[in-house]
């Protein structure tokens, strides 16, 4: 193992990521794929409104016609599934991205410059862990209101505080290391380290975990929907339609079990995709 | 060494004070260090783990980490004092005029960066990028690196620990600094690599007229290539005087437990290693009087009151009360 491992490594091939990324980022990106190209050419996958309302076609079984079968109001839920997805992943994305930054920047500084600046950080990570994550979305988003935008901002506030974190361990590994006090006695800049040199090697823990974050953030989002509080129905947001679904368990499965699936793909794809990047970058770091 | 007094010193070092606050006290952990470095010299510093020689480094180009900082003393390049200087200025200075080289070259390189990016990325510091990738190529051979333009293109990882050690020093002595500052560049290397090591600084110093402080553990590496070499424990130098006077008439007890703990390999009648018996002070809780007299076979009452600077001779002086009975009794003669 070891040796077909050092064999393998010099080959031309295996110096790239390509050669080296595993069959499960692999079949994670190739998911990834799928669900991107349904949320951009949804219209083109069904002929179906996910919105208007069809009375005739009321709590169809899926069948041809219908393969995820029809709702309470007669839409077709493959079309909403479909329709969703750019929803959930705009959701995933953009609400990751936010926190993301802002907690990397926080914990970078937070890890650099250590001192009062660190005490004040840490601190209020502390009380933010206090509370647990959804308790504190939802307070936010009763402050500020439903919609979109607002759950985007609560989720945010809250989501920062594990990146803040992490990059700040290792920050503070990365710190100590030689490599970088040789870059300061070669007259580098504070700024400079930070930025090229210690920041691209603290990253990485945190862009493992924000792969895997997609997904809960995808699930916080669809719990507020869930209850109310995040994107309005008749939005074919997959956490609205389970919540929409559940009184129907009995006479309709699918109008909650279709969308339930479609999270659970999504959920899968990102810890395929999270697993195999966490590989990747474990062997680049060495 | 007279030549080398006549000219004016690339650094002194006076009355350097570095303090450490922890919660047992204040660690003392430089106290009171004074020496000077002339261009083209070799000076050394060389004591026991722990004996400040690191802090010493960091201190010249103040790195020191925090809560650590210099409390006292100048550090003088040429006429500037870095001790007093803006940070901004500082840079300048670092990897400039100064540069360090450190102990351990797997981790003293950057991970994830080619050798090339390594080197055009410090040289950019001083030049235009095409300008840089042209000296990094003609650096890397003048440090002896096989196949330099392949080894351009590898990673930290691909390379020996003699290789990388190579690698660290081209990428120091970059922008022709006037002083490189060596902290233990040998220790993590294997006993031949070391010796090649030494003789590339050799030639490097030779060849750029640079001045060396190579700092040490280990008395028997500093001797082979060393003009002037100071002994340091708990933070001050206890002796200085150039090589062959230290280890041939060496005026401070501490000098001659080193000396006598020095594996001697052209010997005939090998005679068995002697360590120092004891272990070095507590920084934190120094009592008055000299560190070492706890461990010292000469001490005397006195010893624990003060400690006096002995001169013995031009740029031969000894923190001992016994210096000049040591280096009397000693004179001429091998120590045993
Ligand atoms: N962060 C720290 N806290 C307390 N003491 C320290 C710290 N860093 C270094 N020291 C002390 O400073 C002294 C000098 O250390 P150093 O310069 O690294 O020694 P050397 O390089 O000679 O082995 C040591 O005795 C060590 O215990
Ligand atoms: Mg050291």
């Amino acid at each position: 193992m070891g040796s077909l491992a050092t064999l393998t490594r010099t080959l031309p091939l295996r110096r790239t990521w390509v050669g080296r990324a595993s069959p499960s980022f692999w079949a994670g990106l190739l998911m990834l794929a799928v669900l991107i190209a349904v949320a951009l050419f949804a219209v083109r996958l069904t002929g179906y409104d996910p919105i208007r309302q069809n009375f005739e076609t009321i709590l169809l079984p899926p069948s041809g016609a219908h393969p995820f079968g029809t709702d309470n109001f007669g839409r077709d839920v493959f079309a909403r599934v479909l329709y969703g997805t750019a929803i959930d992943l705009q959701i995933g994305f953009l609400a990751l991205l936010f926190p993301f930054c802002f907690g990397v920047v926080l914990g970078a500084v937070a890890g650099y410059y250590g001192g009062l600046v660190d005490s004040l950080l840490m601190r209020s990570v502390d009380v933010m862990t206090a509370f647990p994550f959804l308790v504190l979305v939802i307070a936010i988003v009763a402050f500020l209101g439903g919609g979109l935008t607002n759950m985007i901002i609560a989720i945010s506030a809250v989501a920062w505080v594990p990146y803040a974190r992490l990059v700040r361990a290792e920050v503070l590994v990365q710190k100590s290391m030689e490599y970088v006090q040789a870059a300061r006695t070669l007259g580098f800049s504070r700024g400079r380290i930070i930025l090229r040199h210690v920041l691209p090697n603290a990253i990485t823990p945190a862009v493992v975990y924000a792969v895997s974050d997609v997904i809960l953030i995808i699930l916080t989002g669809s719990s507020l929907g869930f209850l109310g509080l995040g994107v309005k129905p008749p939005s074919p947001e997959w956490g609205l339609m389970i919540a929409e679904g559940r009184s129907f368990l009995f006479n309709g499965w699918w109008i909650a079990t279709m969308p339930g699936l479609a999270c659970l793909f999504t959920g899968i794809t990102f810890t395929l995709l999270g697993d195999g990047l966490a590989d990747l970058l474990r062997v680049k770091g060495q | 060494m007279t030549t080398t007094n006549t000219r004016t010193p690339v650094l002194t070092v006076e009355g350097l004070q570095v303090a450490i606050p922890t919660p047992r006290g204040t660690v003392k952990a430089v106290r009171d260090l004074s020496f000077a470095i002339y261009p083209g010299e070799t000076f050394a510093l060389v004591g026991e783990s722990g004996s400040g020689k690191s802090m010493t480094c960091r201190a010249i180009l103040r790195l020191i980490h925090q809560p650590g900082r210099i409390t006292g003393g100048k550090v003088l390049f040429h006429d500037q004092d870095l001790a007093q200087l803006s940070e901004r200025a500082l840079q300048q200075v670092r990897g400039g005029g100064i540069s360090m080289i450190f102990q351990n070259p797997m981790t003293a390189l950057h991970p994830v960066l080619t050798i090339e990016r390594q080197l055009v990325e410090t040289l950019s510091l001083a030049m235009t990028k095409p300008e840089a990738r042209a000296r990094a190529l003609q650096l890397l051979k003048q440090v002896g690196i096989p196949d330099p333009e392949q080894k351009l293109k590898e990673y930290p990882h691909q390379l020996s620990g003699g290789q990388r050690q190579r690698v660290m020093i081209a990428i120091a002595i970059a922008r022709g600094p006037q002083l490189l500052l060596a902290d233990e560049p040998t220790t993590a290397l294997d006993v031949t690599i070391q010796a090649e090591i030494l003789r590339l600084l050799a030639e490097l110093q030779r060849a750029n007229h640079m001045a060396l402080l190579l700092v040490s553990h280990d008395l028997g590496v500093v001797s082979q290539v060393a003009d002037r070499v100071g002994v340091m424990y708990a933070g001050q130098i206890m002796e200085t005087a150039d090589t062959r006077t230290l280890l041939g008439r060496p005026a401070h007890p501490y000098t001659i437990g080193l000396i006598r703990s020095m594996p001697r390999l052209e010997e005939e009648e090998r005679q068995p290693l002697e360590p120092i018996p004891g272990s070095p002070p507590d920084l934190a809780t120094l009592p008055p009087g000299c560190p070492f007299a706890p461990r010292c076979a000469w001490a005397t009452d006195i010893c624990k009151e003060e400690v006096p600077v002995v001169e013995l001779a031009e740029g031969h002086w000894s923190r001992c009360h016994r210096a000049e009975e040591i280096y009397r009794e000693l004179g001429g003669g091998r120590v045993e």
